[in-house]
């Protein structure tokens, strides 16, 4: 057995691992509060990433847009955290070697990449173009911002196809 | 039989519906796409409702941040109608029956209500509230009432398709 394999059965049959597969309300209310984080994350990076692109609020400075949403950005990811890492515990070992998920996790990294790249390079000089047309580094940073979020959705909603129906796989040797 | 079930009925038998329907790839799309539609509408309607509440946003007037948000809420609106209309077509029959999809529906009329009751009323006489600190206590109202609902309406989705 894998070591991803013993820590996902291992998370499986924690206390809340156990309570969240024997539960037939928890699962579905997991996943619907999970959407709506959604909503909160990808909603309040959109706007970031649209002022970024130079597609909406140009009257207002990045940095203005960026310290209201980004709190915003931040509490939605830390929600996501937690009732994604939830839904994981109850189907740790269907998941952990799924591909979606996979991608999904890489895609979620990508986001952060391009995120910290930004804020390391372009938005260093953000006093420089604040308040005019961003630069080109800006508005690749907004644009890619919200392509890779928006596949994470997509990621997800087919992990929910390919997991929730999948039979429990036979355990790597 | 009923007209309503009728009507589901025939909905369900259009070319367009049985397509859906019987198509392995075509809902799983519509419902990833509905669920951008999640994150556009209902992600715009709480960035003006957390305003309306006082909570955040505050040093944008309430007739700025409408004016910049309300296209987007629309425009959401727009997608959530068609991709929802095109989920519910393909199973329109089941659907008629469904409780939690009549709370849904009736949570989304709800919302609207409350909308307009706000655009009629306290928005009326937005020039002299929208600065203050603290708005009147309906804008405040008008605002928890829409953020309740939406993510009621939210729940409400992701359970229609549990029942």
């Amino acid at each position: 057995m894998t070591p991803a394999y013993t820590f996902a059965h291992w998370l499986t049959q924690t206390y809340i691992g156990r309570e969240m597969q024997g539960n037939a309300y928890l699962f579905p209310t997991v996943e619907a509060l999970h959407i709506m984080g959604s909503a909160a994350l990808v909603g309040s990076t959109s706007i970031l990433s649209l002022r970024l692109a130079g597609l909406f609020l140009t009257d207002v400075p990045v940095s203005k847009v960026a310290k209201q949403f980004l709190p915003w950005a931040w509490l939605g990811f830390a929600f996501q955290v937690i009732t994604g890492t939830l839904l994981f515990m109850s189907e740790a070992t269907q998941a952990y070697d799924n591909v979606i998920f996979q991608v999904k996790m890489a895609l979620i990294v990508l986001a952060g990449i391009n995120a910290l790249v930004f804020q390391q390079t372009v938005y260093r000089r953000v006093a420089t173009w604040d308040a005019s047309n961003p630069p080109f580094g800006a508005k690749f940073a907004g644009y890619a911002s919200i392509v890779v979020w928006f596949a994470v959705i997509a990621a997800g909603r087919w992990l929910n196809s390919s997991v929730a129906n999948a039979p429990m796989p036979p355990p790597p040797v | 039989m009923h007209t309503l079930y009728s009507l589901c009925y025939w909905l369900g038998n259009t070319p367009l519906g049985s397509a859906i329907h019987n198509s392995t790839w075509m809902f799983p799309v519509i419902e990833t796409v509905h669920l951008f539609g999640v994150v556009v509408l209902v992600g715009s309607a709480s960035v003006l409702d957390l305003r309306l509440m006082g909570v955040a946003f505050k040093d944008y007037t309430v007739s700025r941040l409408a004016a910049r948000f309300l296209p987007w809420i629309w425009a959401g609106f727009a997608v959530q109608v068609i991709t929802g209309g095109l989920l519910f077509a393909s199973e329109a029959t089941k659907m008629y029956g469904s409780g939690v999809f009549r709370v849904k529906m009736l949570m989304i009329a709800a919302a609207g209500i409350n909308a307009l009751v706000f655009h009629f009323l306290a928005y009326r006489s937005v020039g002299t509230w929208e600065r203050d600190p603290v708005a009147p206590l309906s804008v405040r109202l008008a605002g928890v009432i829409s953020v309740l609902l939406w993510f009621g309406i939210v729940g409400a989705g992701r359970w229609i398709a549990y029942s």
